[in-house]
């Protein structure tokens, strides 16, 4: 039980080291990796930016080699003198050949009528209305103009300049196409996922090319929703199949209709905390090797502390027990140690002193013992009105002669412990033992408002007793044995008699020693008494009792005659006619 | 070789034309001076030099005219000056005036001929024989442009630079009056105007034009500008 407390004020501590600890690693695990987590945005988020002004940048060199190809090619004069055969095969076979100079994915010849003339596509149809007529109308104005064509499922940036001979005689219509390949090529540039989206007819958005796989392009769309115009150009965080994505959109272009198409950049999130999940793994490893540490710490601490208190406790639980054989091992110089030099001081100072509590308690009475303990023990009585008893076991010295004198000790000691027994229990001492005599005190050390009734009932008692001690002896076959009480009430000297060295708790005076004559009385056969009692003590006596009045007897060594009751035993309160007689 | 018949029907033409012109002068017609004044600006209102303006009577045919040779030099590789107007029939020179080489060409409906790199003045002049605007390039320099425009008419003019072209010779009567220039949106049919060359007659035209999208001058190799 004992065990277990300290068991538990160990773990107490242990619990503290290792939830301190544990709110320590937490607190820091929680901090790094949301400064992680900030620091991964921003750095994506400015990548983002940069990369998309890399992008625009890149679409701008590209364009412009195209348009710079293009005017090359207008001012080629063995292409214009190709045109003025005005025979369409020819001129698209040229077409073609600067094609692949240029290195187009698509080239156009339209009238300044805006008729096709000639085309590199299979599904271009010589005579045919181009379908942007006004992108031409904005080239002869402009001498130049760009814009996103969309030519079937494919997106081209386009260039149209003209065919200057050297007066613009047609247009030539070149553009390079917006592919998964070109978002391949940005990706290997600058490690970014990319996406290309064109706004389409009813304010819808379609993915026309992306470096991501097709199933995965679709909840990209959700960027598109609602109010996303004005959020376009900030970054903004997407989860695609259980990763997180920073995405940026960025308008790339705008066919002649109007409709934008866009870049979407992303660099995911999650594969930029990558590092991150590492630094999680030796976070918690350090924090787990932390723990262990901190536990064996806590263990080792709690221990220095508890040891030395449980055997502390179990010293003190052994000495409250009354083992004082077992002094406390505590080997510590702090405020155990000294604890436990003074618990193993005052265990042998109570050992000590029980012992002698022992000692006293069989020399003396245990009234007597506990009065002497538990005051300074001090010579010099005070005068106190107590009833005294003196006990003589009558025909002891004629049995004596036919025993050994062991049995006659052992019969003495065995009747002795019987009547002392009867004589405590009724809350008197025995004084002392005078031959085969006893003489007892009621009303000191410890004084009871009762202490007449309780010699008298004592003197009863005993006599009750000594009845059946005969009983027994006579079935033994053995001599009766008879036992004269006297009793009185008077003032006597009360307390330690002796010298500093060797004192006695005792009761001295006059009413001591008409106890003692009294009981001599009951030798008397004229009296026929068993128990004499003074009268004071019958009139102290508060209780009702059989007593037979013995008149007023002179006594020797006292010049006045005490008036005498035998007293005969205890008068019954509910039927006083029928005593209960010894 | 379409070009060559074409030439050829276009020579028959002016001959027909210039038979026409001597009969007329033949006819009792006084031989007065009228003129009809043009101020071409842009849309911006500025005055739009090198526009070409001509014009046919509203009544009758036009008079005959006797072409009369005409020079578009090359002088420090540029053609000079950048816009001539001629009646059908006018034969041109292009002389080289330049040290280095020059290969003149037209790939224009109305006159396709080519003066392969040459220098000094070519021994035959070019005739150009159908109207409409030509447009004359050199293969080596791709910013020198020049334009012939080709009108079947006497009555032509170009503006200075204050925007003003005068139509002179003129019948007192009504005269369909037009313009060209070489950036103009739309056809010279687009800007026609009526006007009575009836002595002190002023026809204002804007005109919208486009970009000048012609090739700038690349400067000259070793960094000496032109
Ligand atoms: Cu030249």
């Amino acid at each position: 039980m004992i065990r277990l407390r300290f068991k538990s004020f160990q773990s107490r501590i242990l619990l503290f080291f290792l939830v301190l600890f544990s709110l320590i690693l937490s607190a820091t695990y929680i901090l790094v990796g949301l400064a992680n987590l900030s620091n991964a945005h921003s750095i994506i988020e400015a990548d983002l930016k940069s990369a998309s002004k890399i992008f625009l940048r890149l679409m701008d060199v590209r364009t412009g080699q195209l348009a710079d190809s293009a005017r090359i090619l207008s001012e080629d004069y063995a292409f214009k003198a190709a045109f003025a055969t005005g025979d369409l095969p020819t001129i698209g076979s040229a077409l073609a050949n600067q094609r692949g100079r240029i290195g187009a994915d698509m080239i156009k010849l339209v009238s300044s009528e805006k008729k096709l003339i000639v085309g590199t596509d299979a599904a271009d149809v010589s005579g045919s209305a181009f379908g942007y007529p006004g992108l031409i109308e904005m080239a002869a104005d402009q001498g130049e103009a760009y814009a996103l064509l969309v030519i079937g499922e494919e997106t081209y940036q386009t260039v149209v300049v003209p065919l200057l001979a050297p007066a613009p005689v047609a247009w030539i219509v070149i553009g390079f196409k917006i592919n998964d390949a070109v978002a391949k090529d940005f990706k290997k540039l600058t490690n970014m996922e990319v996406s290309f989206f064109q706004e389409e007819a009813g304010g819808k958005v379609g993915c026309f090319a992306s470096t991501i796989p097709m199933r995965q392009r679709r909840p990209l769309l959700g960027l598109f929703q609602t109010g996303w115009k004005e959020r376009k150009g900030d970054a903004s965080e997407l989860r695609v199949m259980g990763d997180s994505y920073i995405s940026l959109t960025t308008q790339i272009g705008k066919t002649p209709g109007g409709e934008a198409a866009y870049a979407v950049l992303q660099r995911s999130l999650t594969r930029m905390m990558e590092p991150f999940v590492n630094l999680k793994k030796n976070l918690i490893a350090i924090g787990l090797a932390g723990l262990a540490i901190s536990a064996l710490a806590g263990i080792v601490v709690s221990r220095s502390v508890t040891k030395p208190i449980t055997s502390l406790v179990e010293g003190v639980g052994r000495v409250e027990k009354g083992d004082y054989s077992t002094l406390v091992r505590v080997e510590q110089g702090d405020e155990m140690g000294t604890l436990a030099t003074a618990i193993n001081k005052m265990t042998v100072e109570l050992a000590e002193k029980d012992k002698i509590r022992d000692l006293l308690g069989k020399v003396v009475s245990h009234e007597v013992a506990e009065e002497l303990l538990g005051k300074d023990v001090e010579l010099g009585g005070e005068l106190r009105e107590i009833t005294v008893m003196f006990v003589d076991i009558r025909g002891f010295s004629a049995r004596a002669e036919g025993l050994n004198p062991k049995e006659v000790l052992s019969f003495l000691n065995v009747v002795f412990t019987t009547l002392g027994t009867i004589i405590e229990e009724k809350g008197g001492v025995v004084d002392k033992y005078i031959g085969d005599a006893i003489m007892a005190l009621f009303g000191a050390p410890v004084k009871h408002d009762d202490d007449a009734d309780y010699a008298l009932i004592a003197a009863i008692k005993i006599q009750e007793a000594v009845g059946s001690i005969n009983l027994d002896l006579e079935s033994r076959g053995m001599a009766r044995m008879e036992v004269g009480v006297g009793i009185n009430t008077g003032v006597t000297v009360v307390g330690n008699m002796g010298s500093m060295h060797r004192m006695n708790y005792t009761a001295i005076g006059d009413g001591v020693n008409l106890a003692a004559r009294l009981q001599e009385l009951t030798r008397r056969a004229i009296f026929d008494a068993k128990i004499v009692v003074s009268e004071r003590t019958i009139s102290k006596a508060k209780g009702n009792y059989l007593t037979r009045d013995l008149g007023m007897v002179n006594i020797r060594g006292r010049t006045e005659p005490v008036r005498l009751y035998a007293l005969i035993g205890k008068s019954d309160p509910e039927n006083p006619s029928n005593p209960k007689t010894l | 070789m379409g070009f060559r018949v074409g030439s050829l029907s276009a020579t028959k033409a002016s001959a027909l034309v210039a038979l026409t012109a001597t009969l007329a002068l033949a006819q009792p017609h006084a031989a007065f001076s009228h003129e009809i004044d043009l101020l071409v600006r842009d849309a911006n209102g500025v005055p739009t030099v090198n526009a070409v303006a001509y014009a046919y009577p509203a009544a009758g045919d036009v008079s005959k005219w006797e072409p009369k040779p005409v020079i578009v030099d090359q002088i420090d590789k540029e053609f000079t000056p950048s816009v001539t107007v001629v009646p059908i029939g006018t034969p041109v020179y292009f002389p080289n005036n330049d040290d280095i080489r020059h290969h003149v060409y037209s790939f224009s409906p109305a006159k396709t001929f080519e003066l392969p790199l040459y220098s000094g003045k070519p021994s035959k002049p070019v005739v150009f024989d159908k109207p409409g605007a030509v447009a004359l390039g050199c293969n080596i320099h791709d910013w020198m442009v020049a334009y012939i425009y080709v009108v079947d008419t006497p009555y032509y003019a170009k503006t200075g630079k204050d925007g003003v072209a005068r139509l002179e010779n003129l019948q007192p009567e009504k005269y369909d009056v037009f313009v060209w220039h070489p950036w103009m949106r739309g056809k010279p049919e687009d800007y026609r105007k009526s006007a009575t060359a009836d002595g002190n007659t002023r026809v204002e035209f804007d005109v919208k034009l486009r970009a000048n999208l012609h090739i700038r001058r690349a400067p000259a190799l070793g960094g000496g500008g032109y």
